[in-house]
Formats: structure tokens, sequence, C-alpha cells
């Protein structure tokens, strides 16, 4: 049973992540598609911009996302050596 | 553990889809604030994760560090529980003598300082099985806040936080609290205090063996006695708390009755508190129901103690002008020879009845000189004498203790309700402050 839940967990991860993907896509051409529109405002272009940024971090973050926790594994299981006998008074 | 794999896959899931909110194309700063925000919860989680068996360690780590131990932990509180039992026991006893003795009005007090000390023994128990909860079940509680912890858009953070604070905090907390007692609470005085103190003793006859069953009646400036007890098979008798209550420096004449029999002892007058050996030095008891009775001045030792089970010789030298001997044995008990001086002696057994043991008496009188007694005989066991047992209280001096009683009782609800109570909520309280730590303050500035 805690199989299948993980499994199935596992599973809408990879959805989620391949959504995400053209998510990005989505938002990097929406926000192009603002900063390059002739209209002269200067606020459209603002958010055209940062979608751009934020696309970016985001699949950044996304791609980095494994690395990341295999980091904090790391370094946990690096401070979880044993622990220094307790001082004496 | 599998709670842990659904956690860590849980918190990967938090992170993407925290990413698809951060870098989805709606152009709202919440949303995009979500999506932080579920990142850094996955990341919050996975360290929690990883650290699973770090924090296990940390709590064994903490205990050795502060001294403490879950085994003293239990055993103090099991004492604890053992010395709140004793009470009640006690107190009941009293009330049973209190009934006996027709004092009612008193009754009602003991009444009272009983349901103090039941209410006592509930908050012990109460402890107990939170700490055996804590004690068996902490790295399921951790477990479990992990995965509620890691679950995505918050939902079970802050509960799965205060799990994980509950199993840090009650594992290190609860051994702790003997300490805490230590500093806060009086020291209790103990239920049978120097007050009352006892009579304990084994009643011995001439040769120092003990008797079976003596009766022992304790006699304090009157004819009448003011306690009678039976002592065991072994001889041993106890006058005292919790059945009579005798108070320290008082002084009581013993008086041992044996076989129908009112001897006087040695010691005779004692003063409370006493224990040790009451010699009676006018009777030799065979063994198996068979007992003889000397009054006389006269030397005695048992001569040769021949193979043949039940048969004994014994030497006595009459030193006085005359002794008087009489055997005494319970109708069972079937005497086939008594010999004096190898000369056969024909007895004649009397027979009447002491508290329902049918028993037997052959007396006989020896003059001045030195004698070889040889008995052969099949015995039966001595059987306990039914005798109303009579215990000492003295009712205008009960209405003191009682009184001491409460105080103890008031201190026990004190140093066993109050006191835990408030250790407890502070570990709450700790609990909480950490919760709130795990919950809301681990943050890691990523973007």
């Amino acid at each position: 049973m805690f199989v299948d839940l993980v499994e199935l967990v596992r599973g809408m991860t990879i959805i989620v992540m391949s959504v995400a993907w053209f998510v990005f896509l989505v938002s990097w051409a929406i926000g192009w598609a603002l900063k390059g529109s002739p209209i002269p405002f200067r606020s459209m272009k603002r958010t055209g911009q940062s979608l751009i940024e934020d696309s970016i971090l985001a699949a950044f973050w996304l791609a980095m996302g494994t690395t990341i926790f295999a980091l904090i594994s790391y370094i946990t299981s690096s401070i979880s050596l044993p622990m220094p006998p307790p001082p004496t008074p | 553990m599998e709670l842990l794999s659904i956690a860590y896959t849980l918190s990967l899931l938090t992170y993407s889809l925290g990413a698809v909110l951060y870098g989805s194309p709606i152009p709202l700063k919440s949303v995009k604030r979500w999506g932080i925000l579920m990142m850094y919860d996955s990341l919050a989680s996975a360290v929690l994760i990883s650290i699973y068996s770090l924090i296990l360690k940390l709590g064994d780590y903490l205990l050795e560090v502060l001294g403490v131990s879950w085994p003293y932990f239990t055993a103090w509180l099991t004492g604890r529980t053992a010395s709140l039992v004793t009470s009640y026991l006690a107190l009941q006893s009293i009330a049973t003598a209190l009934r006996a003795s027709g004092a009612d009005v008193l009754l009602e007090l003991v009444k009272h300082i009983s349901s103090l000390i039941a209410t006592s023994l509930t908050a012990i128990k109460m402890i107990y099985i939170i700490s055996a909860v804590v004690y068996t079940l902490r790295d399921k509680i951790l477990a479990l806040g992990v995965l509620l912890y890691s679950t995505p858009l918050r939902i079970g953070k802050s509960v799965g936080a205060a799990m994980i604070a509950i199993s840090i905090v009650y594992y290190v907390g609860l051994p702790l609290m003997p300490s805490f007692a230590y500093i806060f609470e009086t020291p209790t005085p103990l239920m049978t205090n120097d007050k009352y103190g006892s009579l304990d003793g084994v009643v011995t006859d001439i040769l120092g063996k003990p008797i079976p069953y003596p009766v022992v009646r304790l006699y304090k400036n009157s004819r009448t006695p003011v306690a009678v007890t039976v002592g065991d098979e072994e001889g041993r008798f106890h006058i005292g708390p919790p059945q009579s209550l005798v108070q320290r420096g008082e002084i009581f004449e013993f008086e041992v009755v044996f076989m129908g029999y009112k001897v006087r002892p040695e010691p005779h007058r004692v003063e409370v508190p006493w224990s040790g050996e009451l010699r009676v030095y006018s009777i030799l008891y065979l063994g198996e129901g068979l007992a003889l009775m000397l009054v006389g001045i006269f030397e005695l030792s048992i001569s040769s103690n021949t193979n043949i089970p039940e048969q004994i010789e014994l030497s006595l030298n009459v030193v006085g002008s005359e002794v008087t001997l009489s055997f005494l044995r319970l109708s069972s008990v079937n005497v086939s020879e008594i010999s004096i001086n190898t000369e056969g002696v024909s007895c004649r057994w009397d027979s009447f009845s002491w508290n329902e043991l049918e028993i037997e008496e052959c007396r006989m009188q020896l003059n001045t000189g030195a004698y070889i007694i040889r008995v052969a005989y099949t015995g039966a066991s001595y059987l306990r004498p039914h005798i109303d047992e009579k215990n000492y209280i003295n009712i205008s001096d009960i209405a003191d203790y009682l009184g001491l009683v409460q105080t103890v009782a008031v201190s026990y609800l004190y140093s066993y309700l109050l006191l835990p109570s408030t250790y407890l909520i502070a570990l709450s309280t700790a609990s909480f402050a950490l919760s709130r730590f795990i919950g809301g303050g681990l943050r890691l500035r990523i973007v």
C-alpha cells in the first residue's frame, strides 16, 4: 500500500514537472511577446520582463531541484556522524 | 521507513508545484509568492526528512548530556506509585480499625484523605500513560509529523511541526521530571512516621527454638490485654502500623499464651520501638504438636538426638527442691513412650479444649537430681488457634495522627498532581515554541 502511494506521488511529480516545462515555455513566450509588442506602455513591458525572468529562474530551480535535494541529503548525512561523548563536569 | 519515503516524494511534488506556480504566466504577485513559499517548504521538509535519524539520536544524546535516563524515570514513577499505594492501604487499615472500634466520626476524615490520595494516584497514572506513549511511539510520532509537515500547500504543516516538537521535547523533558520535583517539593514525611513505632519479635522456647503460632498479649497498666496477636508458624509477630498504632516511648508488658498456658516471657517490659527475641523459659517445644512445660529451678539440654525421627532424649538436672513437668500434646499426636531414667512412665492424659484446639496434658513432679527423659511420638502439625486478634488504637491520639496524615496527603497532592502538571505545562510550552520555530522559522533564502 505504501509502495503504491509512493508510486502515485512520484507519478504525479513527473506529470507536474512536464507540465512545468511547458508552462515555463509558455510564460517565456508570453513574456517576450509582451516585451516586444508595439504597445507603448511601460508597465506592460515591465510585466513582460518579469515574466521572462521568473520563467527562467523557475526553470533553473526546477532543473536544480534534484541536485538541491541530493545536496541536502549529503550535508545532513555528513553531520549525522557519531556524536562526540558528552562533556564531563 | 515507508512514511519517510512518502514524505520525501511529497516534498519533491511540493517543490515542482512551487516551481510551476513561480514560473506560470499569471502576472500576479501573490501567485509567485506562493510558488516561492512552497519551494521553501519542500526544502525545509527535505532537511527534516534527512535528519530524521539525527533527531532521534539527538534526543538520546541530550539525555546522556543531562545525565538522566528513561529506566531511572520509570523507576521513580513506580516508586512513587508504590509509596502512594502503601499510604492508601495504611489508611484503609486505619479505617477498618476505626470501624471496628466504633469511632465513626473519624471515618469521614479518613475518607477525605483517601480521596486526596486517590486523586494523586490518578495523576501519577496519567503521567505514566503519557510517558509510555512518548517512549514507545516517539519515532512513529516523529515520522508522522515529518509526513504531515511535507504535505503540499501547508495543509498539515503546523500539526506536523507540533508532533515533531512533542516527540523531541517530551522525550528529553519527561525524564527530567524527577530533578524538577526534587527542587520544588518539600520532603514528604512518610505515612508511618516517627511518632509510631512497632514491636516485632520472635517467640522462642528454653533452647531458643521458635514456638509456632504463639498468642502474644500486650498489657498496659491494666489486667485486660490492650492488644492480642497470633504469631506465624516461625513464631514471628508484629504489633504496629498499620494494624496497631503504638506510640514511641510507650511501655508495654508482654504475655505469651501457648497450648493453654499463660507464661511470662523475657523481656517482660519493653519500650516502643522494640524488636528481638521473646524467650519463654518454661516451655520446650519438641515439635509436631508436642511441648514440655517446666516449672521450677533446673538445667535442661537435649542430650542426644537419636537418628529415629520423633524420638528425643533430654537430660534434666533439677536444682531446686522440685520441678513440675507437663507434657502437652494435641489430641491428634500419639505419644508411644515416655521413659525417665530408662523406666517407662504411664501417663494419665487430661484433655481440655483451648480455642478450638483439643489439648491433652500429662503432669508429673520430679525431685532434686539428674534425669534422662526419653520421648517417642508420632506428631501432627500444630494448628493456628482461633483467637480474635485485638489491635491497639488510642482513639484520642488517632485524631492527631489523622491530622498529620492529612497534611501528608495534601503534600502528596502538591508533589504528585500540581508539580507534574506544572511541569507538563512547561513542556507543552516548550514544544509549542519549538513547533513555531520548525513551522515558521525554517526559512532558507534561495531566491
